[in-house]
């Protein structure tokens, strides 16, 4: 009996590290799946419709507190790049738009948030947690993948941007 | 009785901790059950979890209340504290011995050889500050500019989340490894901490951390599934002062907030004093044994 | 008789004020639903905020 326990336990770590190989994930690399979402003026995005710019996909919800916490440096970044070129959309992540209304009013947030309550881009995007943000190049090819929060504003991220705006 | 409550436990594990589809999809099980409470404490970011945490759950609406009431949407977290309360008023910290998956593992490794300690009993009152401050009073009282909190307890201490979220998705997840800091390091010394603890004393983390099971005790007078102790049998011969896991002196303080129900004591007892109620009513009755040794 | 007295008191006692708990908190936790929290509870427990548990 107690052996039976003890070699569940310690079979339980090998099972999941053994059974992992070959797993349904998203790779930089890869095409970046299309998704069609309205933002909160009731504008369509399709993702497909905007091959020729780089498009920042970026996964949040406003119980996350490191996702609120990067909004503001995501804005900035998003105002000092050239529209035409570059769109950054913030995909609200099963959440109540009521309280993403009222937290980018608060922040002075800008720009386009998509409503995604039913996970739809999120399951396309295989999401690990949030924030997670990806970054599509003008073939519609994901070319960065970030689990966690960032400092977008800071140099590296701008010059970043710039080079596949350049490309 | 002990094999009975070990299964219940394997039950348990296995009933919140079912989802064993993520070493393909590498995220955690994403559907409706999870509407429902783990009454144990388990991370509800683990891969395997199919219930949500009540401790996480609380901690999440605390530290939203603000953006929650001042959109009209009164989140406040009833829900879970009605959920806890109500498995609190029939088992209270029976929880902690039959259903707590961490209260399992705790068990299982102290099975491994070693020395093995008590726990100094004042150490057991760090519990109850954990759970008001870093499960309730830093989550709604420290606030950024923006009225946005933090599960504190979640962030900064919970080993049950290191040991079924933290390495369970870094395993998973090899890119997250970039992001490790301090917080992780930090988290995983007290995760070291406590299973080194764990092997040397009984439970020491729901004797002296567990916020959930410092709720469930708050119930130990008032639940409807209790030990109850016949003091007309009881020969106070201290039989169940050296089996109970959690230190408790059954004989001497028979609504002890520690007591798990684990029912160590009734088997104990050779003057079957001590018995299993449901509201009054006593349901194990263990067999009265002729041999009255060492009374 | 007193002392049999004595002892049904803080039995019968005993056998009520568990449901009066259980029912108060029936109670909270139907407020809790009647709020909608349960829905978002469950938003919350399907995604992992993986700064909320230690990581990045």
């Amino acid at each position: 009996m107690k052996k039976i326990f003890l070699l569940m336990i310690i079979s339980l770590p090998l099972l999941i590290s053994a059974c992992g190989q070959g797993a349904a994930i998203l790779k930089v690399g890869d095409p970046a799946p299309d998704f069609s979402l309205v933002d909160r003026q009731g504008k369509t995005w399709v993702l497909s419709e905007l091959k020729g710019q780089v498009v920042f996909i970026n996964f949040w919800a406003t119980w996350c507190p490191p996702c609120l916490k990067e909004l503001p440096s995501m804005q900035k970044l998003y105002t000092s790049l050239p529209k035409d070129k570059f769109k950054m959309l913030a995909i609200l992540n099963k959440d109540k738009v009521s309280l993403a209304d009222f937290v980018t009013k608060q922040k002075g947030i800008t720009m386009p948030v998509l409503d995604d309550a039913q996970n739809v881009a999120g399951t396309k995007y295989f999401l690990t947690g949030l924030p997670e943000s990806f970054v599509v190049d003008q073939q519609g090819i994901l070319v960065e993948k970030f689990i966690g929060p960032a400092q977008w504003d800071s140099p590296r991220y701008f010059q970043m941007m710039m080079k596949y705006i350049n490309k | 009785m002990d094999v009975m409550r070990k299964w219940v436990q394997v039950l348990f594990f296995f009933m919140t901790n079912g989802y064993w589809k993520f070493p393909y999809t590498r995220a955690i099980y994403k559907g409706p059950l999870k509407v429902i409470c783990s009454p144990g404490l388990n991370c509800y970011s683990c891969p395997a979890s199919t219930t949500y945490c009540p401790i996480g759950s609380l901690q999440q609406l605390f530290a939203g209340i603000r953006i929650s009431i001042e959109t009209g949407q009164f989140f406040i977290g009833f829900y879970v504290i009605g959920t806890m309360g109500v498995i609190g008023g029939f088992v209270g910290r029976m929880v902690c011995g039959w259903a707590c998956p961490f209260g399992l593992f705790q068990e299982l490794i102290h099975k491994i050889p070693s020395p093995k300690f008590g726990i100094w009993p004042v150490l057991r009152y760090f519990k109850y500050g954990l759970l008001i401050f870093m499960v309730v009073l830093l989550p709604l009282f420290a606030v950024d500019e923006f009225g946005t909190g933090e599960p504190w307890f979640c962030k900064y201490f919970c080993p049950a989340g290191t040991l079924e979220a933290g390495i369970p998705m870094i395993i998973l997840q090899p890119a997250l490894r970039m992001n490790l800091g301090w917080i992780f390091a930090l988290k995983v010394f007290i995760l070291v901490f406590f299973i080194v603890w764990a092997v040397l004393s009984s439970r020491p983390f729901c004797r002296t951390a567990c916020p959930l099971g410092a709720f469930y005790a708050l119930f130990s007078r008032v639940k409807l599934v209790r030990l109850n102790l016949d003091l007309n049998l009881c020969t106070h011969c201290q039989a169940c002062h050296d089996v109970c896991p959690m230190g408790v002196r059954f004989n001497e303080s028979p609504d002890d907030l520690e007591c798990i129900s684990c029912l160590a004591c009734t088997k104990a007892c050779k003057a079957n004093a001590i018995n299993l109620e449901i509201g009054g009513i006593p349901i194990v009755n263990q067999p009265k044994r002729p041999e009255l040794k060492g009374v | 008789m007193k002392s049999k007295n004595q002892k049904k008191k803080p039995k019968q006692k005993n056998k009520i004020i568990p449901f009066v708990v259980i029912i108060i908190f029936i109670i909270l936790g139907m407020i809790g639903i009647g709020l909608d929290e349960p829905s978002q509870i469950l938003n919350q427990a399907t995604q992992i905020c993986l700064s909320c548990i230690g990581i990045g």
